[in-house]
């Protein structure tokens, strides 16, 4: 596994997306107690590079995909810190402000490409569309480029003038990545690209994006709960518990040296067709209540080594070694799990 | 690609569909009257009508004759378009009193159709998009008191202000004038008559749009394609009437055939509050008077109006969203 994922990557050093502190919260009306959903995220991802988000549902993954695009629904908002893109700051102007990054810089799959196209349009028509808004190819060619963008993802280019109903799951899955790339993003953001998609047309995806990435050389944010298709596809990855990003590392240190027990405990849940079921192991609890999180450690009470200064006060991630960060005081003791 | 043939299945199954209630129509237009307590001659009951003057009238009205030879004659009349001759309006032909007011009442309709989707739709998809905020309310809590007011007592209402306190319009006819110089100032006569009772019309419906709307709306507003036109970098109002408003339109299409129907009874009541001379009127009057031939007539016309503009909203609903009768 280590050796594909590094083989392919044109990694550059050069920074690409900078997240600072970012918080996120959800709130009903102006009394309702906040939901923080993303609470107090660094994150960084150079051009070229993938960078796997993982964690469980409700963590905060997609709504930190949903604060870059700045696509947040009605209820959310970005509360705190910076989102630098190509050293622009994206995070802090409002939402209307920001309309010329929105697709041409940073653009997104978003979960469930079943509903990535208006059932009352043609798939053309939709994948044409960012074209217009952001006048990236002028209006003569846009046809002629739209049939490319579909030949990149195999698809026939008569599908243009169909509608989404025509098309089976996966042809709508990369149609959307199609719509996606469409102007040639700096910055793409996959939330759980292959989930619902049946287990060849899983790889096929995964293959397609790793392809394309080759290409257009653009960084690429992957948020998924399948941690196998995260390991396989990222250069990074990042795990978040809770709203917050408890362990990055580069994918293959993270997943043979963890040193967050979450982490841990993620990785012996993947399923492994070798194991007997009864050696998958799950996790007991459930995550906090984002309304009102823990003073301490946010997975104390569901971790094994917990002990006093876990409920007492919150760790910060720490540099265990190069590129390698984890928010936990027993770091040391994880290995022995 | 297999979506036009299928869409000529379609289109035969709704045609099929609508004959039958045609058919339907035809029969239960000819029962109404004849099941109704009382007959043409109840009215002339009084002191030296006989019954042997009765026998003769019913003779002479046709209503002695078996009651299939009376359907039988009933279905090829209506069928050419012979709907006799009226009784109270002895022996004006009820054609020419549907020739004279259908088109008022269609103006009528039509005015209050227009309205209230014109101004509805855009309403409910203002609501929808500003769900739970301030205009959110105003508009949802001001649609709910004109769909609860009775069509009728905002009729009287609206007649007493603005005919009656503060006469800026007419509460009765259709035309000041009986000739016009042009169409434009028969139009424009008409409009000016037609002002209240199209307000009156419009504002129950308007509510009912911005109501279908905007529930339609909510439900299509949490959909990816929404999330990702929004993501595309268009402007809210791009996003909600270029994307979000068409897949949310059936349902509006569905009530719009409905409303022709509803709209045909609330002509009743407004056309009879302000006096108008529409359909609506004739109706009410030919049922007082048991005036069977103009009853028939005009439940008639008002039926296969209905049927017509249920089934043209069926065939828009392919227009507007290919996934209904297209390829299966």
């Amino acid at each position: 596994m280590s050796k594909q994922t590094h083989d392919r990557a044109r990694t550059t050093e050069e920074t690409l997306l900078s997240v600072r502190n970012l918080s996120t919260h959800y709130r009903e009306g102006e009394d309702d107690v906040p939901v923080r959903a993303v609470d107090g995220v660094d994150l960084e991802i150079a051009r070229g590079e993938t960078y796997g988000l993982v964690g469980e549902s409700g963590c905060g993954k997609s709504t930190l995909g949903l604060s870059l695009i700045r696509a947040l629904p009605p209820q959310g908002e970005i509360i705190d810190g910076e989102i630098h893109l190509d050293g622009r700051e994206i995070g802090q102007p409002a939402r209307s402000a920001v309309k010329d990054v929105q697709w041409a810089d940073i653009s997104m799959i978003y979960q469930g490409a079943q509903n990535a196209f208006n059932p009352v349009k043609t798939v053309g028509e939709q994948i044409r569309e960012p074209l217009r808004i952001h006048d990236v190819v002028p209006e003569g060619e846009r046809a002629g480029h739209v049939e490319e963008l579909l030949d990149k993802v195999n698809l026939q280019p008569d599908i243009t003038d169909q509608y989404p109903h025509e098309l089976s799951g996966g042809m709508k899955q990369r149609a959307a990545i199609a719509m996606a790339i469409a102007c040639e993003p700096e910055l793409l953001i996959a939330d759980e690209p292959t989930t619902a998609l049946d287990v060849i047309v899983q790889a096929e995806v995964l293959n397609m994006l790793q392809r394309l990435q080759e290409e257009l050389n653009f960084g690429m944010l992957v948020i998924s709960h399948n941690l196998a298709a995260i390991m396989k596809l990222s250069d990074r990855v990042g795990v978040m518990y809770g709203g917050e990003l408890v362990e990055t590392a580069p994918s293959e240190v993270l997943y043979d040296s963890p040193r967050h027990p979450y982490t841990a405990r993620l990785l012996r849940s993947l399923i492994d067709p070798r194991r007997p079921p009864e050696q998958v192991e799950t996790i007991e609890g459930t995550p906090p209540d984002l309304r009102d999180p823990p003073t301490g450690c946010r997975f104390a009470d569901r971790c094994d080594l917990a002990t006093e200064q876990c409920t007492a006060e919150a760790p910060s991630l720490e540099a265990m070694s190069e590129r390698h960060e984890a928010a936990c005081f027993h770091h040391d003791e994880v290995s022995e799990l | 690609m297999a979506s036009t043939s299928s869409k000529k299945a379609y289109i035969a199954t709704r045609v099929r569909n609508y004959l039958a209630a045609f058919a339907a129509i035809l029969v239960v237009n000819f029962a109404i009257p004849r099941v109704m307590p009382g007959d043409p001659t109840t009215r002339f009951v009084g002191p030296g009508f006989t019954e042997e003057a009765r026998q003769e009238l019913l003779r002479e009205f046709g209503l002695t004759q078996p009651l299939w030879e009376q359907f039988f004659l009933y279905l090829t009349n209506t069928l050419t378009g012979d709907f006799g001759v009226s009784f109270a309006r002895y022996p004006t032909p009820v054609m020419e009193l549907i020739v004279q007011r259908l088109p008022r009442t269609l103006y009528l309709m039509g005015a209050s159709v227009t309205i209230s989707v014109v101004l509805g739709i855009p309403l409910g998809a203002i609501a929808a998009w500003k769900f739970g905020d301030r205009q959110d309310l105003v508009i949802t809590q001001s649609s709910l008191l004109f769909r609860s007011i009775p069509t009728f007592w905002l009729a009287i209402l609206l007649a007493f202000l603005f005919g009656y306190v503060v006469p800026l319009f007419p509460i009765s006819g259709a035309t000041s004038n009986a000739t016009h110089p042009s169409f434009i100032s028969y139009f424009m006569d008409l409009t000016y008559h037609t002002f209240l009772p199209v307000v009156t019309m419009s504002a129950y419906f308007l509510a009912g749009y911005t109501f279908l709307m905007r529930g339609s709306l909510l439900d299509i507003l949490p959909e990816n394609y929404i999330k990702i036109a929004e993501s595309k970098g268009l402007s809210e109002r791009q996003v909600l009437f270029g994307h979000a408003v068409a897949p949310a339109f059936p349902p509006v299409l569905t009530q719009l055939g409905f409303q022709i129907g509803r709209l045909a009874g609330g002509a009743v009541l407004v056309e009879t509050v302000f006096s108008y001379p529409g359909m609506g009127q004739l109706m009410f009057e030919s049922v007082l008077a048991r005036d069977y031939p103009v009853i028939q007539a005009t439940f008639f016309f008002l039926a296969v109006m209905v049927l017509g503009s249920m089934f043209l909203a069926e065939i828009l609903y392919t227009v507007i969203d290919p996934r209904i009768g297209g390829s299966e």
